[in-house]
């Protein structure tokens, strides 16, 4: 149960947390190289709150976990005042109450000072909230950079797509626009890849093994689900773009907004994996933990110490596979044929969970 | 195909590839007595070194074969290491320590381990059993051989359901005329 509400306040945080930092770009921005954005007035303090609010769930995952043996005083105590989770929790609290209250006070959109004051105390927030996280607690400080890239980088891609997206009413300029964005997106793509191979070290190494475990299984849905994500990245970053600077009549915004709903839909795998126990050694971890429900429920039976990926169903699992690629595939079709870009969202889901399903047969049989 | 088209597709190759961020989880290291020992010293105190440094608050009980729960006098964390001081040594007999403790990651971790204690020490009221009723089993061997149960699978039955999504979504995408 608190493993749903963690899940759902982290997307939420993360979510805001892109938000603000789109909103902060974008009146960064002069307007020759944006669309009409219109953003909506009462947004954004209540964005900073939420931000720091959501955050709370895992310290309060401490305090249910001490109450029994502590007492409620005693484990308010020790989970929010002397743990570092509870501690760095507080950090960000008192930051993302301040940045509210300022962007109470003055609009975002009332000068590029408040803007950039309202990007910087954004990036506060988010580099305590990559403190608070898992990686910056066991290595020493290279964890806790690599983890600030990457949430910088969600953050400015997701946060720019979806303030565009969703709250664009003039796409005017979109090509000059699309001419900054493009690259930056990139660049933050790029920033993320770099990001986890920095972090390779301490990633769960028995990659393959570790599909038996809830973690390893979200790892692998979520790489599915990116997959769908840079479908989608390549029709708007391309297709779309080419078509706009020939001077075609498209609306690129639902495909924008396609795109950043899929790609909060990995935020959410990933805020449900960051809960889950990761595994460095998976024997040892199952021995923990146990093998996952979803493993179980597909092959019922089938562990014992010392599974290995057999791969002996590659005609199902390879099936499903190629299935998941076809899905994908039908992407750009559905653009090409001026369908719902929402599609892309359907498609991607569906894609993932045959190639999820199927990359599992593959390993471990029908 | 472009040269710009190989890049995307490398791109996306290379994300592929990257597993997302993570780390260990904090487990237990060793711990004296140690998983399965049979000690012959008398047993006063606990000592359980984890992978990782540890937030306060952490805590060990210890129950017996009668399944009586005992809590140590005290517990200390400091660093890595979990010290529970016991009070009296222990009765001979089989114990189960249960622990829970918070990595430094902020995640709750719980876990337990065997031992036995044969220090010729009885309880009060305890006769003393020479032979054990039954031998400890590390949990690390605690296994039966591979066996294979054949229990039907219900794969067969999750690729019908994504067959039929696959259809209903698929149709209801592509079957409407598109917006002209
Ligand atoms: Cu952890």
């Amino acid at each position: 149960m608190i493993a749903w509400v963690q899940t759902l306040a982290e997307t939420m945080a993360v979510t805001c947390l892109a938000l603000l930092t789109g909103g902060a770009l974008l009146s960064l921005v002069a307007d020759d190289y944006k669309p009409v954005v219109i953003l909506p007035h009462r947004l954004f303090p209540l964005v900073a709150l939420i931000a720091g609010l959501g955050s709370f769930v895992p310290v309060l995952r401490l305090v249910l976990f001490l109450e029994p043996d502590t007492g409620c005083m005693e484990a308010v105590r020790l989970g929010v005042f002397l743990s570092r989770t509870g501690q760095v929790w507080l950090g960000l609290l008192v930051v993302s109450v301040l940045l509210a209250l300022f962007l109470q006070v003055r609009d975002v959109r009332s000068s590029k000072w408040t803007a950039g004051w309202a990007l910087f105390g954004t990036w506060m927030l988010i580099l305590i909230k990559s403190w608070m996280g898992h990686v910056a607690s066991v290595s020493d400080i290279s964890g806790w950079v690599l983890q600030s890239v990457h949430l910088t980088s969600v953050c400015v891609w997701a946060g720019g797509l979806m303030v565009v997206g969703f709250f664009t009413v003039d796409t005017a300029r979109w090509l000059s626009f699309l001419r900054w964005f493009t690259p930056t997106a990139i660049g933050c793509v790029t920033a993320v890849i770099l990001a986890g191979w920095g972090l390779m070290g301490t990633v769960d190494p028995e990659y393959v093994a570790s599909w038996v475990l809830p973690y390893g299984e979200a790892l692998l849905l979520k790489q599915w689900m990116t997959a769908g994500v840079l479908v989608t990245a390549g029709v708007n970053g391309g297709w779309i773009r080419r078509k706009l600077a020939r001077g075609e009549e498209v609306n690129p915004l639902p495909w924008m907004r396609a795109e950043a709903v899929q790609i909060l839909l990995v935020v959410a795998i990933t805020a449900w994996m960051s809960q889950e126990a990761a595994p460095h050694t998976v024997a040892e971890t199952v021995q923990a933990v146990g093998v996952s429900p979803l493993f179980e429920g597909l092959f019922p039976g089938k562990w014992y110490p010392g599974l290995r990926a057999e791969w002996q169903g590659y005609l199902l699992g390879g099936l499903l596979v190629l299935w998941a690629l076809i899905l994908l595939a039908m992407i750009p079709l559905l653009y090409r044929q001026r369908r719902s870009a929402y599609g892309a969202v359907w498609l991607a889901g569906l894609a993932a969970c045959a190639g999820f399903v199927g990359v599992l047969v593959w390993a471990y049989g029908g | 195909m472009n040269r710009k088209w190989i890049r995307y597709i490398g791109l996306c190759l290379c994300i592929w590839l990257v597993p997302s961020l993570a780390a260990a989880h904090t487990h237990l290291k060793q711990s004296t007595p140690s998983d399965g020992e049979t000690v012959s010293q008398p047993v006063q105190k606990l000592t359980l070194v984890f992978e990782e440094r540890i937030e306060q608050g952490g805590s060990v009980e210890l129950r017996d074969e009668a399944g009586h729960t005992l809590k140590p006098s005290s517990v200390k964390v400091q660093g890595d290491t979990l010290e529970a001081t016991l009070g009296p040594a222990l009765p001979d007999g089989h114990y189960t320590a249960k622990w829970k403790i918070i990595g430094l990651d902020g995640h709750p971790m719980q876990g337990s381990f065997h031992f036995e204690v044969k220090a010729g020490k009885t309880s009060a009221g305890q006769k003393p059993s020479p032979v054990p009723k039954q031998q400890p089993t590390p949990h690390h061997d605690q296994h039966a051989a591979p066996v294979k149960r054949s229990t039907s699978s219900p794969v067969i039955w999750v690729v019908a359901i994504l067959v039929l999504s696959t259809a209903v979504i698929v149709g209801w995408l592509f079957w409407r005329k598109p917006k002209a």
